[in-house]
């Protein structure tokens, strides 16, 4: 992994502060709801218990049979359409014994006048033949009076009648048909409060048959269903001991609302009636969504509040347990909170009171929080990774820019003094001046080691000269045959010690001709091949082989000096193998450059020594030959390839085939 | 009169084995540990040859100084330089000393005296001239044995005894390639190829500069040099 990938992934570590930001959005955001929910309970339980004495009685003496009498903002126009009917159309229903007929039943009041909607539902299918229009029984007392019709219209459209027994009275209404039964929506004569209202839906799917629905049963002595209108004082009274922002309903046993607190604000402080975007539900979402329902808001009116609207809490407060809930409106921005506490009269659940709190404050508070917060952690974690980033591409670009110019100072021997980063004053300019230092170190070493062998046989020369010439002097003198064997003997060792310290200077008396060599263009496949024969003429009886590409291979060089190195490379292959093995001189061609090699078969370099093998004083060659040895050969090819720009490189073949030395010439 | 050879070597046990050595050979020889002394001494009497070390004491140069002083003395004095370092030659060679030959000091005393007796030869054909029985011509180059003296064009070439002797080598078979081996044992030398390589060169340089076409000198990789002949003529030699 590289520098900048780590300090990048360390940077990455910063995003948990959004994360632990988020966590803790949530723990505040469930804070406030408990805060709230409970705020919410206690208010509700409190009404629950404080519920006034008349209001208790009155829910234990509920009549035995009632639909619920809606408050109409205005006259419903008859025609058949429930549009105009608020709190929804859940109402009173019954149901034929066989189940095919079912009659929904409303009631409601506007201005005094009674209102009555029957939606009829059959659910066997299609007119079947012989079959009879339905007709309806319809029965209301009120102080009015006592009013009976029989509505059996011969075709669906507006209904006029006059009451058939009792007081007399006219009844308007609309008889719609629909895909299965039909609808009637009706204006009572009578009274709209304290009235009683009974019917009955007659039909007759066949021939023979017939199915009855209502409360209508006997015309004698008729059940009667009790039209009781939402408790007004009640509501009020719910109203003054709610709290602020909330709805409170009292619903009976059945869901059916008792009284109703009143609309609830709907000019919310915080959202100001403004959408939420979808980002923002999305945030709500992701923060609360496993504590927030989504369901359908509830109708503006309820009339009846059922489990169906209330995910589930009506049911467990009708069975004496509290019960809340949250939710969130499918597009809106509300979120409620709904409580049910059921009122318990002599031991009894006799109704409960839902006190239902709106909070899209807790919503937008929510999403303002935690669009602050994750914006400010967000651009503060990309910040400081940019910022990391940038910092260790930097660090990065610097140290990969100090350890290439060390290798290049290593590999080519550059100035130390040219190392980037030395003037810096961190640690990498420390570290720049250390290799500054180190390379200094070992390019003085390798001068001296380089020069050690000239400045050697220098210093050698002059006892050398002592010697020799007194061991000359000696010659001359009249000596014995004794002291002559000893005296050759001595001049012999003086000669190899002459020789030793020739070989020893020679690559420093090269390095000076490579200043004063002669540089021509020269076709080096003519120079290898007469080379070559000159190399055959030497060493006789090994085989020397030339392989040569067909091209022309002109080259602008020092010929003397690639003379010579090849002479070395020749004189190293011929060392390194046997007088059966083979030399062949190589000369490619290459894109750039051409290599000029020595390939022998018969001797294997060892590995360690690969990389130090043109180096001043080293030797590979384990016997020891006739001639001194001193390991500078391969030290001169390599000068002559650097005084071209070239390259020297030695390598095993594969296989054990041998050993070839290269020579990079570029062109 | 036995000849005069003066030696100037700091080294005063080289100094001895080398004075011992010519005065074996029957010269007369006096040794000077330094310039100054040598100077002083030679002001007096000028010998009729010299031997100078390059490095005199801690006056790493002090040799060539002294052989220009006493060149201006005499412009016919006989120098020989002795020198430990090869970078020297080309000091000697370049700066136009004027001296007659050049030694490392590596050489055998017989060498040594060879070198003597060579360049008193070449002396005493130059001052006895006439008789020029060895006269080897190769085209414009006219190369006499006896007096050492070489000329291209007939404009004399200025040679060391070393880098005479091997022209000599080259020249006696024009157009055959001599080893450096074959030129090292022909010139009485014992350095090795790389000094052979740099004395051709300052062979040829000083033809150059005589003749700014000259290119007889031919270097032959991996083998040695040769003398090229210019067309059949030159081929043929007048007396040898």
């Amino acid at each position: 992994m590289r520098l900048r990938t780590k300090l990048v992934a360390l940077s990455l570590l910063t995003l948990l502060l959004p994360w632990s930001g988020w966590k803790l959005l949530q723990e505040l955001e469930q804070f406030l709801r408990e805060t709230q929910q409970g705020a919410l309970l206690a208010s509700a339980r409190a009404a629950a218990g404080a519920l006034p004495m008349e209001f208790r009685s009155r829910l234990l003496f509920m009549p035995g049979l009632y639909a619920p009498m809606r408050q109409l903002p205005q006259s419903p126009a008859l025609d058949g359409y429930g549009d105009d009917w608020t709190g929804g159309e859940q109402g009173l229903e019954f149901v034929s014994e066989d189940g095919g007929l079912v009659v929904n039943f409303l009631a409601g009041e506007n201005g005094g006048r009674l209102f009555v909607m029957l939606d009829v539902r059959d659910n066997s299918s299609g007119p079947a033949a012989g079959r009879e229009n339905p007709t309806i029984l319809l029965m209301a007392r009120s102080p009015r009076g006592l009013f009976s019709f029989t509505i059996s219209p011969e075709a669906p459209g507006p209904v006029q009648l006059y009451s058939e027994r009792g007081d007399s009275g006219q009844l308007d209404g609309y008889w719609l048909d629909r895909e299965s039964g039909f609808r009637v929506e009706l204006a009572l004569p009578a009274s709209a409060t304290n009235t009683d209202i009974s019917f009955q839906v007659q039909d007759a799917p066949g021939a023979g048959q017939q199915r009855v629905a209502g409360p209508l049963e006997d015309p004698g002595r008729p059940r009667w269903v009790s039209l009781v209108p939402q408790w007004q004082d009640l509501s009020r009274w719910l109203g003054r001991s709610q709290i602020a922002e909330t709805r409170t309903w009292l619903i009976d046993t059945q869901g059916w609302v008792l009284a109703d607190s009143g609309s609830q604000p709907t000019d919310l402080p915080v959202s100001g009636g403004q959408k939420t975007t979808w980002v923002q539900r999305l945030l709500y979402r992701l923060v609360a969504g496993s504590r927030t329902r989504l369901l359908e808001p509830w109708p503006a009116d309820p009339v009846r509040l059922e489990d169906g609207i209330s995910d589930g809490i009506i049911g467990k407060a009708l069975s004496g347990h509290e019960a809340l809930s949250w939710t969130q409106g499918l597009e809106t921005a509300t979120v409620w909170n709904t409580v049910a506490v059921p009122v318990i009269l002599e031991g009894a659940v006799q109704g409960s009171i839902v006190m239902r709190s709106t909070s899209d404050g807790l919503l937008l508070v929510t999403n303002r929080a935690l669009g602050r917060l994750l914006f400010t952690t967000l651009a503060l974690s990309l910040g400081l990774a940019v910022g990391l980033w940038y910092f260790a591409s930097r660090l990065s670009g610097r140290v990969q820019r100090l350890s290439g110019a060390v290798s290049r100072a290593m590999e080519n021997g550059v100035d130390p003094d040219t190392l980037p980063l030395r003037d810096d004053r961190d640690e990498l300019g420390e570290l720049a001046r250390n290799n500054q230092k180190l390379l200094r170190a070992v390019a003085d070493y390798s001068q001296y080691l380089q020069t050690l062998a000239g400045k050697l046989s220098h210093e050698l020369k002059t006892p050398l000269a002592i010697t020799r010439s007194s061991l000359d002097n000696l010659s001359s003198q009249g000596l014995g045959s004794e002291s002559r064997r000893f005296l050759e003997r001595a001049q012999e060792g003086v000669d190899r010690q002459g020789a030793i310290i020739r070989a020893m200077s020679e690559a420093s008396r090269l390095e000076a001709a490579i200043g004063a060599a002669d540089w021509e263009v020269v076709d080096l496949a003519g120079l290898v091949l007469r080379c070559a024969e000159g190399y055959r003429a030497i060493h006789q009886g090994r085989e020397i082989a030339t392989l040569l590409p067909e091209e022309n291979v002109t080259l602008r060089c020092a010929p003397d000096l690639l003379a010579q190195a090849l002479d070395k490379l020749v004189d190293n292959a011929v060392s390194l193998s046997s007088a059966d093995d083979e030399i062949a001189i190589i000369l490619r061609l290459r894109q750039d450059r051409c290599e000029l090699a020595v390939r022998n078969s018969g001797s294997r370099l060892p590995d360690e020594l690969q990389e130090r093998l043109f180096d001043s004083l080293v030797s590979l060659r384990e016997k020891r030959g006739a001639g001194p040895h001193l390991g500078l050969g391969l030290y001169i090819v390599r000068l002559v390839a650097s005084a071209h720009d070239g390259a020297v490189n030695a390598r095993n073949l594969p296989d054990d085939q041998g050993v070839e030395f290269q020579l990079d010439l570029p062109l | 009169m036995p000849r005069h050879i003066a030696i100037v070597e700091d080294e005063a046990a080289i100094r001895h084995n080398y004075e011992d050595a010519l005065r074996r050979y029957g010269y007369q020889v006096s040794g000077y540990s330094d310039q100054h002394s040598a100077l002083t001494a030679l002001k007096r009497r000028l010998p009729d040859l010299v031997i100078i070390d390059v490095g005199l004491g801690d006056e790493v140069e002090g040799g060539f100084e002294l052989c220009r002083e006493l060149r201006s003395l005499s412009k016919s004095l006989p120098i020989i330089f002795l020198t430990a370092r090869d970078s020297d030659l080309d000091v000697i060679s370049g700066l136009r000393l004027g001296a007659d030959d050049y030694l490392t000091k590596d050489i055998s005393l017989q060498h040594l005296v060879a070198r003597v007796v060579a360049l008193f030869r070449r002396v005493e054909a130059l001052s006895g001239g006439g008789h020029d029985e060895k006269l080897l011509q190769r085209g414009p180059l006219k190369f006499s044995v006896e007096r050492m003296e070489v000329s291209w064009n007939d404009t004399p070439v200025a040679l060391t005894v070393t880098e005479f002797w091997l022209i000599h080598s080259l020249i006696r078979h024009p157009g055959h390639v001599r080893t450096r081996q074959q030129l090292m044992d022909d010139a009485n030398v014992l350095v090795d190829d790389q000094t052979i390589t740099s004395h051709v060169k300052r062979i040829r340089r000083k033809f150059v500069r005589v003749d700014p076409d000259f290119d007889r000198l031919d270097t032959v990789y991996g083998a040695g040099y040769r003398w090229k002949p210019q067309g059949a003529g030159d081929v043929s030699s007048s007396a040898e």
